[in-house]
């Protein structure tokens, strides 16, 4: 099975590149092949210290964990172990820079991190270009399975208007976990060749359902992205937070199409 | 729709706190028995307040500066009380705040063990403002210079997050009625809304804390009342966040409280995605 591989991201305007929080996995892009294919997005939340470190470790374990014979909790106890190693990593390499943690510092610290994740696994033989497909979500990071100018499937969230800001997310301290671990969904469903998958961060999920509830096609829109006539992607996004049709924050999408046979 | 401008640091928002300084205040608070003055509970309020606003703004390594924050003192005088490097300003930056208290102590906190107890553990706590009491007590002094302050950011940010002045007071203004004063700041708007006035009441009187009344008549006494008629009716997002933590609300809620400290205000500061996890 091959795919084509086509992410884009923008911080949030007026952050410089470096403060952008979201995260998503493999990192590059062009054609991806293998009988499995993983894919992931995470958006690590504004309030919250470290969460971009947080979404990444997710992110990079969501395509290297075997789900297939375990549970959430055990891909929690891994994260967890990441976690902690970035975290010492982290608070070693403060004290050599001399720059020792703030008091304003310690809570958010304390508290941990926060993050959305949707991780999408496709799974195919070889010599077609069809397959299954499921996707894990905890948060409003947002699937979406686009068949020519066609949303065949979107997930988890369905409707423009459910989208808030106070999500629950994943934390990286174990004892806040006990209401992601019971807002976990599941889905799973079928690709044929020549469909396309985005998964988005929230801002720009919340744009692309409300175009397509009011009959507007952004599928077509999100598909020209990366060609040459289009804008490029950061001047585009700030085009739609300019006119306040988009909200101002970390944008990431990829979008995944899967190559006709 | 009003109060939905984005806070951040291209588009900041603003709290000033008007600090009831005179003399009255080293009166008891709540009552003989707790051995406490009302000097001492508004020094704790706006000490924290400003920990919980900038533990809000705070990610690693640093403040973002999604707030302009000024203190004006009114006893004595009526000017910025700020101390130390921030001396004599107006309106700063809180990351500027943040990095530049007067002294940071260090607290024993009761935390959870984990095991199912309770374990000691020591936290930092700036300190910004300590306990003062001397003068009368020139509250309309002190929403004057409020409007003036007031009229220059909202001149300077015409769409930003409207500006939340929040005066902490024992009610009893030597100088007049402070209502005409407390009117012209909240006449005073930018395109997002109208600036909102809050007043936290330290009272002598004994008596459970009240926050966000829609009335009158629960009120204990004539100086919580003349507080609570000065201050806004909450707009209906803050309604909805006040609703949501469990209190009766209506269209006359206001934003006022007696004998609390209002830290619960901070939670409802929308500066981005706030899990739902985390409380």
């Amino acid at each position: 099975m091959e795919a084509f591989l086509v992410p884009l991201r923008v911080q949030k305007g007026g952050n410089a590149e470096g403060e952008y929080e979201d995260a998503f996995h493999p990192p590059g892009n062009g054609k991806v092949e293998g009988a499995a294919l993983r894919f992931a997005i995470a958006d690590g939340a504004s309030e919250g210290m470290l969460s971009g470190a947080w979404a990444r470790i997710l992110v990079e374990l969501h395509c290297r964990f075997e789900w297939t014979c375990s549970s959430l909790e055990q891909f929690l106890e891994r994260a967890y172990q990441d976690w902690r190693s970035f975290k010492s990593e982290y608070l070693r390499d403060r004290k050599e820079r001399n720059h020792p943690v703030q008091w304003y510092e310690e809570p958010g610290l304390q508290a941990g991190a926060f993050s959305t994740l949707l991780g999408l696994t496709l799974t195919g033989s070889s010599n077609e270009q069809a397959g299954q497909w499921t996707a894990v979500a905890i948060g409003d990071s947002c699937l979406f399975q686009v068949r020519g100018s066609t949303l065949v499937e979107k997930f988890p969230v369905e409707r423009s208007s459910d989208f808030n800001s106070r999500p629950v997310l994943i934390a990286s301290n174990p004892a806040r976990n006990d209401q992601a671990i019971s807002a976990i969904r599941r889905v799973s469903g079928t690709f044929g060749s020549g469909d396309a998958f985005y998964l988005m961060t929230d801002a720009l999920a919340q744009w692309s359902l409300k175009e397509d509830e009011e009959g507007r096609n952004p599928w077509a829109l999100l598909r020209a992205l990366d060609t040459e006539d289009a804008p490029a992607f950061d001047v585009w996004i700030d085009g739609l937070r300019s006119t306040k049709e988009l909200r101002n924050d970390d944008v990431t999408v990829i979008r995944i199409d899967l190559l006709r046979a | 729709m009003s109060y939905t401008a984005e806070i951040s640091r291209r588009n900041p928002s603003c709290f000033l706190f008007l600090i009831d300084q005179s003399g009255s205040m080293v009166d008891p608070f709540g009552g003989e028995e707790s051995g406490r003055r009302k000097a001492d509970q508004v020094a704790d309020v706006i000490n924290r307040l400003l920990q919980n606003l900038i533990i809000k703004c705070a990610k690693q390594e640093g403040v973002r500066d999604y707030y302009h924050i000024g203190v004006i003192g009114y006893g004595t005088q009526v000017g910025p009380a700020f101390a130390g490097a921030l001396a004599g300003r107006e309106l700063v930056p809180i990351g500027e705040v943040a990095n530049n208290p007067a002294r940071i102590e260090a607290r024993e906190k009761k935390v959870d063990d984990g095991a199912g107890g309770l374990a000691d553990q020591t936290v930092r706590f700036p300190i910004w403002f300590d306990p003062v009491a001397t003068g009368g007590t020139p509250m309309c002094q002190a929403l004057t210079r409020a409007q003036s302050i007031m009229q220059g950011w909202t001149s300077q940010h015409a769409h930003g997050f409207p500006p939340l002045v929040i005066n902490i007071s024992d009610g009893e203004p030597t100088d007049g009625d402070p209502s005409v004063p407390a009117q012209s700041v909240i006449q005073l708007a930018t395109s997002d809304g109208n600036v909102l006035l809050f007043n936290i009441h330290i009272s002598s009187q004994s008596g459970a804390p009240i926050i966000f009344p829609d009335s009158q008549e629960t009120l204990p006494d004539d100086h919580a009342r003349l507080l609570f008629s000065m201050s806004s009716q909450l707009p209906e997002f803050l309604r909805t966040f006040v609703q949501q933590e469990g209190i009766n609300v209506s269209e006359n809620t206001r934003g006022f409280a007696f004998q609390a400290d209002l830290v619960t205000l901070i939670k409802f500061l929308d500066i981005g995605t706030r899990p739902s996890n985390l409380r």
